[in-house]
């Protein structure tokens, strides 16, 4: 067999393109085979964020716990109702703008429709360390029993420790993560719009 | 040549130590920072790097005879950025917790400087069977020292290891005792620095030996 002239450009041109036609099928065919798998791990995984903001962290089988607590309600609805060990609370997605990238969370609220039960917060790019902590629980647990409205009006707020605006109680508030002050505005943005968004569903939920 | 001949020993040993990725050639460090604040992403980003620079020095060095020399480049990137996504798909199906953690990492192993530089050095000029021992044994050099990062970042940072409370409880200053985790520890700045620790006891250890 001649030796074929692996410089020549027809070579190089062909090589290429059968390379990358084989490439994207394999990759297509792996994408495909795993999908199902995969989807099923995101879903379980809001699930798990669901269950949270409902002060059920950690739990040891979360499938059971979501059907327990909120029967078979699709996990990615903007609204859901749950109940906690015979009492009604309400769940709402909240979604904005971090520092870097999206922000989102939910905001679980009592039967009387403006007490905080609990919040969960995720993010997809904030500075590890500093915005990353919203995810923790300390900052999340900061916000239990604390009042959203106030004369109608959506009032849930993270400020600077001491940099409070004066005309809202304590209980309206919570202190934002210390040397994260824009994913912590992003966090008070989100919740103010988020919730406003949702007032009639609350009120519903208030009044059912 | 027979399998496990004297050459194939020497291929396998050098970056294990003298001819470190990460210690000796200061290669892939930014993944190395990123990965290492708890010892299981640590782990698996150690054996996804191990398996990808084996199975791509694998696949070149059975390719290098009719590669193209002028887009050599293009077809290692090809091959590694596929086999970087095939990784990444099955991460995200059986680990979904792991990748979630390693997040972008996955992807920039596309990058890593550890692995174009194996296929160009090594997977381009030698037969299959030492590409696949050179490719394993640098990902090993690599990943030995993710885990000695993620093993003591993890410890003193968050006191546990694997997610196991190594700390007792009662030590800690909440509970009446005198210890509390080094956040530092927690931070990248903090993986630069043991790595620095890690090729200084390396230099130190391997000059006894000259």
């Amino acid at each position: 067999m001649a030796k074929l002239n692996t410089n020549s450009n027809a070579y190089t041109i062909i090589y290429a393109s059968v390379l990358v036609i084989i490439v994207a099928f394999l990759l297509a065919f792996i994408s495909s085979a795993l999908k199902d798998t995969q989807e099923k791990n995101v879903a379980l995984d809001t699930k798990k964020q669901i269950l949270s903001a409902l002060n059920i962290r950690d739990c040891a089988d979360p499938e059971a716990e979501w059907s327990k607590v909120l029967g078979d309600q699709d996990q990615n609805a903007e609204i859901l109702t749950a109940d906690v060990n015979g009492e009604q609370k309400l769940v709402v997605k909240v979604k904005g703008a971090g520092l870097w990238g999206p922000i989102w969370g939910w905001v679980s609220i009592n039967k009387d429709g403006e007490t905080v039960y609990g919040t969960f917060f995720n993010h997809e790019g904030e500075t590890a360390g500093l915005g990353a902590r919203i995810k923790e629980q300390w900052f999340q647990e900061s916000f239990q029993g604390k009042k959203i409205f106030a004369d109608g009006n959506v009032v849930l707020s993270v400020f600077k420790a001491g940099k409070a605006d004066p005309t809202l109680s304590a209980d309206n508030y919570v202190d934002a993560v210390t040397g994260a002050t824009l994913t912590s505005n992003g966090v008070h943005d989100m919740l103010r719009a988020g919730i406003a968004a949702k007032q009639a569903d609350i009120e519903a939920f208030k009044n059912k | 040549m027979s399998l496990f001949s004297k050459e194939n020993g020497e291929i396998f040993k050098g970056p294990l130590n003298l001819n470190n990725p990460v210690a000796v050639q200061v290669l892939g460090i930014c993944s190395a920072l990123a990965v290492t604040s708890q010892l299981m992403p640590a782990i698996v980003m150690g054996i996804s790097v191990t398996a990808i620079t084996a199975f791509a020095n694998v696949i070149i060095s059975l390719l290098r005879k009719t590669i193209p020399n002028r887009i050599r480049i293009i077809v290692q990137l090809v091959v590694v950025a596929a086999l970087v996504t095939i990784v990444s798909n099955i991460l995200k199906a059986y680990v979904y917790d792991v990748s979630v953690e390693l997040s972008v990492y996955v992807g920039l192993i596309i990058t890593n400087c550890i692995l174009m530089g194996r296929l160009e050095a090594f997977a381009m000029q030698n037969s299959p069977w030492p590409s696949f021992l050179d490719g394993i044994a640098n990902g090993l050099g690599y990943a030995f020292v993710l885990v000695v990062v993620g093993f003591v970042r993890e410890l003193l940072g968050f006191g546990t290891i694997l997610g196991f409370q190594i700390v007792p409880d009662c030590c800690y200053m909440e509970n009446g005792g005198l210890y509390i985790n080094n956040g530092m520890m927690t931070m990248p700045a903090m993986a630069l620095i043991l790595v620095a620790c890690f090729i200084w006891v390396h230099r130190i250890v391997n000059e006894e030996k000259k």
